[in-house]
């Protein structure tokens, strides 16, 4: 990995481990999805920044993984959206503050 | 050959035309779940005439592109999801049919969600390749958090989000895992990865990412926590899915990663930490089931001790000498746990399906009205415990011959007390079934008759679970070459 | 120079998630989450990789950002936060975070100036010029065959939640209808275009997608019809037109005496081309009718 990568994988570091910690600490479910979001994009960094070239063309593969990696990440979390308004449905068994 | 990517084409075909012909899903069902059982018994009959088969996707090669890689430890993986598969989709066919005047919206989203899972699962056990493996993942995590979901009421759909939290968690550490990996080695690909594996700071926490994802997934004590409620508050053949197939998905992965990929590293100290959460597993679930209130909790917290034994196995794996046992030990005990979990499942589904309740202490008179149920329960029980001449008493003793090889006298203990407390779970559950109240031959008054459907397929899982003690000669040596892939 | 430029990216990125993760009010957090997925859009531009950064700043910016926000349109005005989710002590929880961010760093950095692995992506020329897509659409085509199945697979969960609710009419305003009336049209076109670029330059499916998605949900909120998802039918043929074209390929060319997903090489531009055709129209009628089925509206079962 070429040092100019260094800094954002080192972001990419730090994200995952905020996310986590966000996704552990925050009661609020919208917070949590928020924060998985989050962690998934740390996660995203540290594959592209870590296959970087120095002169060459970036690899592409990593960017094929994160591409599909987003596309999955923007699924899983349109289903966890969809369960939390579910959870506000009126009528009996009425979820509480989400 | 081609023959590796049928057993994931054919339920995915489904799930797309059970999607698009809601009206035809039972027909669906029953040519589906032929068609797949036959794309695997294919798939299965190759391997085992030609040894582990390679099949590159689009005509790519690894490293370029993807390849699937199916051996004996993946194939007997295969013919256990489709043996449960066929039967919970017999069950299911049942379950969800609508009643009259009820509207068919559970069984319309069922069936595209249940032919995603098994598609899921089985693309998870052709797979040779790291991030495939992610996907596949993904695919099952997803299925299995909208089955939860599909019960609609709010425990259910609270259990089914904190699922879904779980699952993405697990999946982005085993991701994490696959990004250091690959920036280190630059391969996907797991045979090539093996072979250019090095022991190293970052192989070694890589390996303990993707464990943790994966630990998560397979619901190992303390992240245990998601499964209760999931599997609880599922329906009936959801839960028995969840229990018997789902859950080892994780643990397939972490096989071939521990005993596979990572083999030059130093994993002793691994297994043993694994070894002691599966102790603490087993011990707190059995506690757990003993106290439960209501029998699908019950049998939910059985599953949480049954996968402390996988775990207990794993020192085993990683010594040479006790590597044979330990393997035929961890085969044994998966597949007897998923015949037998799932055909719980199903009867304690039929019974609260039936009777309208499965708070545990008001199942009385049941063995009169479901007497096939109630055998189904017993036997599936019966080798939960593992007492002989059942699948997991096989399971049970052969990780007890490789404990006592290793010299541990701890483990022979834990399994000791395990078994102890899961023959008192299982027995209260007996007990209240044979208890008879009120006149003697009174009938259990019934919401509605279960059926042929409801109480064979569970009391064939059962059996199937006691044929697997029974047919131990000629099994064992078969799981023995199959697990000689980790 | 350029140094300096990343590490200052790196802290704005990580003050940024640390300020949408710590705001009480939802509703900021959301908008700043938006922000925060620009900006990775940025990063990745950084990192020379344009067909990320597209998809992200539509998908993980756009597309996430608007269902968060209809999510919270769906249940009510900003929220706090609170809520019956597991609670675990900060500090618990930061100790073990730390350690494993710590851990990550020190791996990182000792990675840096060792030369990395040659790609295993071949460098072969001809119709796929664009090389991220030769590797979604042809090295690892079965990875992406396999994500058009998750995109299917997340509308089946929500429609087995139940509730696919109708978007209720929007009282309209007559500036954003007419806004929406010429934006959509250049909107389609872009996609299209998009689409098309994806084999030779930057672009593809799911950036298409996403533009199309878009331009779907600006039709919802000025209260304009949204043919390919209002009409129930179409809509079930579309959302699992994706995977279904891209599985129909998958088999075709094997009687031929390929692999599965093996393309014919005079075929193959022809036969990606239809592939990501059905995959952008599919997966932007999933994405508007997940916007839909997450904001507020008359609840009707599906």
């Amino acid at each position: 990995m070429t040092l100019t990568a260094l800094p954002l994988a080192l972001a990419g570091a730090a994200l995952f481990g905020l996310g986590v910690h966000a996704l552990l600490v925050r009661p609020s479910m919208l917070r949590k999805v928020l924060a998985v979001n989050v962690a998934g994009t740390g996660v995203f960094l540290l594959l592209v920044a870590g296959a970087q070239r120095g002169d060459s063309p970036p690899d592409p593969v990593p960017h094929a993984l994160v591409l599909t990696g987003i596309v999955v990440a923007v699924s899983a979390t349109a289903l966890a959206l969809a369960l939390i308004r579910r959870l506000q449905a009126p009528g009996p068994g009425r979820g509480g503050d989400v | 050959m081609a023959a590796a990517i049928w057993p994931v084409v054919v339920p995915l075909a489904l799930a797309l035309a059970a999607f698009l012909w809601p009206r035809g899903t039972r027909l669906l069902a029953g040519i589906g779940s032929a068609a797949v059982v036959a794309a695997v018994a294919a798939l299965a009959a190759r391997v085992a005439a030609g040894g582990p088969l390679r099949y590159a996707v689009g005509g790519w090669p690894a490293p370029a592109g993807i390849t699937l890689a199916v051996d004996g430890l993946g194939t007997v993986f295969l013919a256990v999801t489709a043996l449960v598969g066929v039967a919970l989709t017999v069950y299911a066919m049942r379950y969800f049919r609508p009643e009259a005047g009820a509207p068919a919206s559970a069984e319309g989203s069922f069936w595209p969600l249940w032919w995603g899972l098994w598609a899921g699962l089985n693309g998870l056990f052709v797979t040779g390749d790291a991030f495939n493996a992610y996907v596949a993942l993904e695919i099952v995590g997803l299925t299995a958090v909208a089955l939860v979901a599909l019960a609609r009421q709010a425990d259910a759909v609270r259990a089914a989000l904190r699922y879904l939290l779980v699952s993405l968690v697990g999946s982005l550490l085993f991701l994490l895992g696959v990004a250091l990996l690959y920036g280190r080695f630059g391969v996907l690909d797991l045979g090539l990865l093996a072979g250019l594996m090095v022991a190293g700071p970052l192989p070694a926490v890589a390996l303990a990412v993707m464990t943790a994802g994966l630990v998560l997934k397979t619901a190992l004590f303390p992240l245990h926590f998601w499964l209760p409620p999931a599997h609880g508050q599922a329906p009936a053949p959801v839960s028995a899915a969840l229990s018997a197939l789902v859950i080892k998905a994780g643990l397939y992965l972490l096989l071939r990663f521990w005993f596979g990929v990572f083999e030059p590293l130093d994993r002793v100290a691994g297994t043993w930490l694994l070894a002691g959460l599966g102790a603490v597993a087993v011990v707190w679930g059995s506690f757990q089931a003993l106290a439960a209130e209501r029998l699908k909790l019950l049998v939910a917290y059985s599953t949480v001790a049954q996968v402390g034994y996988l775990f207990l196995a794993f020192p085993l794996l990683a010594d040479p000498a006790t590597a044979v046992l330990g393997r035929e030990a961890v085969l044994y005990l998966a597949l007897a746990h998923a015949l037998a979990k799932a055909a719980a499942f199903m009867a304690a589904g039929t019974l609260l399906w039936a009777v309208g309740t499965d708070r545990i202490d008001d199942l009385h008179n049941v063995l009169p009205s479901f007497p096939l149920t109630t055998a189904a329960f017993a036997l599936a029980g019966v080798s939960l415990i593992g007492l002989p001449p059942t699948g997991g008493f096989v399971g049970k003793w052969m990780l007890l011959e490789g404990m006592i090889a290793a010299g541990s006298w701890a483990g022979p203990a834990v399994v000791a007390v395990g078994t102890f407390l899961a023959a008192g779970y299982v027995f209260r559950v007996l007990v209240q079934a044979f208890r008879a109240e009120g006149e003697p031959g009174e009938l259990r008054p019934v919401h509605r008759r279960p059926g042929p459907a409801l109480e064979w397929s569970a009391l064939a899982l059962a059996l199937a679970a006691l044929g697997m003690g029974f047919l131990a000669p000629v099994l064992e040596p078969v799981l023995g070459a199959a697990g000689a892939a980790i | 120079m350029s140094l300096a430029l990343d590490v200052f990216l790196a802290i704005l990125l990580v003050g940024l998630a640390w300020r949408l993760l710590r705001v009480s009010d939802l509703f900021q957090a959301g908008v700043l989450f938006i922000v925060f997925g620009l900006l990775v859009a940025v990063t990745w531009l950084r990192l020379g990789a344009p067909d990320v950064a597209l998809a992200e700043a539509a998908l993980g910016a756009g597309v996430s950002g608007a269902l968060f926000l209809n999510t919270l349109a769906g249940t009510g005005e900003h929220p706090r936060d609170a809520g019956p989710g597991v609670r675990l002590p900060s500090w618990f929880v930061a100790v073990p975070a730390l350690v494993l961010t710590a851990g990550l760093t020190v791996l990182v950095a000792a990675q840096t100036g060792t030369p990395a692995p040659p790609s295993p992506a071949p460098d072969v020329g001809g119709k796929l010029a664009n090389p991220v897509t030769a590797v979604l659409l042809d090295f690892r085509s079965y990875d992406t065959l396999l994500e058009t199945a998750v995109v299917w697979i997340a509308l089946v969960g929500v429609a087995a939640v139940g509730a696919v609710p109708v978007a209720p009419p929007e009282p309209p305003s007559p500036v954003l209808k007419g806004l929406v009336r010429v934006a959509v049209p250049v909107m389609i076109l872009v996609a299209g275009w998009l689409l098309w670029q994806g084999t030779m330059g930057v672009g593809g499916a799911f950036q298409s997608a996403a533009v199309l998605a878009a331009a779907g949900i600006l039709l919802r909120l000025a209260g304009l019809p949204v043919p390919p998802v209002d009409n129930g039918r179409l809509r079930s043929l579309l959302v699992a037109a994706g995977t279904a074209v891209f599985l129909g390929v998958a088999v075709g060319v094997m009687p031929a005496g390929g692999r599965f997903l093996e393309y014919p090489e005079a075929a193959k531009g022809a036969l990606v081309l239809t592939i990501e055709t059905a995959v952008a129209v599919a997966i932007a009628v999933i994405l508007v009718v997940l916007f839909d089925a997450v904001g507020p509206g008359r609840r009707t079962s599906r």
